[in-house]
């Protein structure tokens, strides 16, 4: 969302404003006394696990790609060189783990807590991107002719609402929790995992959206989505407040 | 003292709750477990105009952040 903003994609400005919702519905939780458990340490092994399988895939996909299955059509068919990409997340990942980088946190916590911080990295990447764009001549102002964007703006809007609410929830954006992954924090490790099916859900049952707009199956998952969380919130609110009259 | 036990809490959970231990007492004690945490509480603290003094506690990676109105 934040790249489509830098390339002056106006879609992508609806989709923000469906995720300020769906932070002020994630606020409007925790304010309720939404709460996840305490997390409690747990031991260097399973720390380090997931990113020495993100490792181990690296190898993977270097050395014997031919064990994997590549698109080879479409934006999934598309990649940048690989030292290219691990240099940059490298970089990026860095970077993000020392500013504790967080989308959802920016927006939740300017308006909870009065606190810019977070709010003007969120806005210092998406102006990075349009300075960089304007550069190299890839800025484009509009709703239409957009790269693999629709201008359908209800779900682009509802769509982001899903996520920012969510991304509340699970106290972190989705960069966030990837982020912390590398940390060794074995929830966000689950998150990404989450992330990742879902993503393979959206693609192989039709539910993802392309260019040319977005799928009915893809606004039941939507709506489907937003009960689901919406159930989470409640059912969590409702024990918190039980166990704090007890 | 109020003292506030936020060990575990993801976020937003540990501003948030110094944030309401803070309406309701001038003196607060905060435990963390994270540097992001310790950051985030001592930042959201100093910017209400409280004084903040922070200790490492005896487990590791453990804070206790003392707040005073």
């Amino acid at each position: 969302m934040m790249l489509r903003i830098g390339g002056g994609d106006l879609n992508a400005v609806i989709g923000l404003v469906g995720f300020a919702l769906g932070i002020g519905c994630g606020i409007i939780a925790l304010n309720q006394g939404f709460s996840l458990d305490r997390a409690y340490k747990v031991t260097t092994g399973e720390a380090y696990a997931f990113p020495i399988m993100q490792v181990v895939f690296l190898v993977v996909l270097v050395a014997v790609p031919t064990i994997l299955m590549f698109s080879t059509e479409g934006p999934g068919s598309m990649h940048a060189p690989i030292i290219i990409s691990l240099a940059a997340g490298l970089i990026v990942g860095a970077l993000c783990q020392k500013t504790r980088f967080c989308t959802v946190a920016g927006i939740r916590d300017s308006i909870m807590f009065k606190d810019f911080t977070l709010l003007i990295g969120f806005a210092s990447l998406i102006g990075a991107c349009i300075v960089m764009n304007l550069i190299v001549g890839k800025f484009h102002l509009g709703f239409e002719g957009q790269p693999i964007a629709h201008s359908d703006g209800v779900w682009n809007c509802l769509g982001m609402l899903l996520v920012g609410f969510a991304s509340v929830l699970l106290g972190g954006c989705p960069l966030r929790q990837l982020i912390l992954s590398g940390e060794g924090n074995v929830d966000s490790v689950v998150t990404v995992i989450g992330m990742t099916v879902g993503a393979a859900f959206c693609h192989n049952f039709g539910l993802a959206s392309s260019g040319e707009g977005s799928t009915p199956n893809g606004h039941i998952a939507v709506i489907l989505g937003l009960i689901v969380t919406v159930v989470i919130a409640c059912v969590n609110i409702a024990s918190n407040k039980k166990k704090a009259g007890a | 003292m109020k003292t506030v036990d936020a060990r575990g809490c993801a976020c937003p959970q540990p501003v948030l709750m110094t944030k309401n231990a803070m309406a309701r007492d001038n003196n607060v004690e905060v435990l963390v477990d994270n540097n992001t945490a310790k950051n985030n509480v001592e930042r959201f603290a100093k910017n209400q105009g409280a004084t903040v003094t922070i200790k490492a506690a005896d487990a590791p990676d453990e804070y206790v952040i003392t707040i005073e109105k």
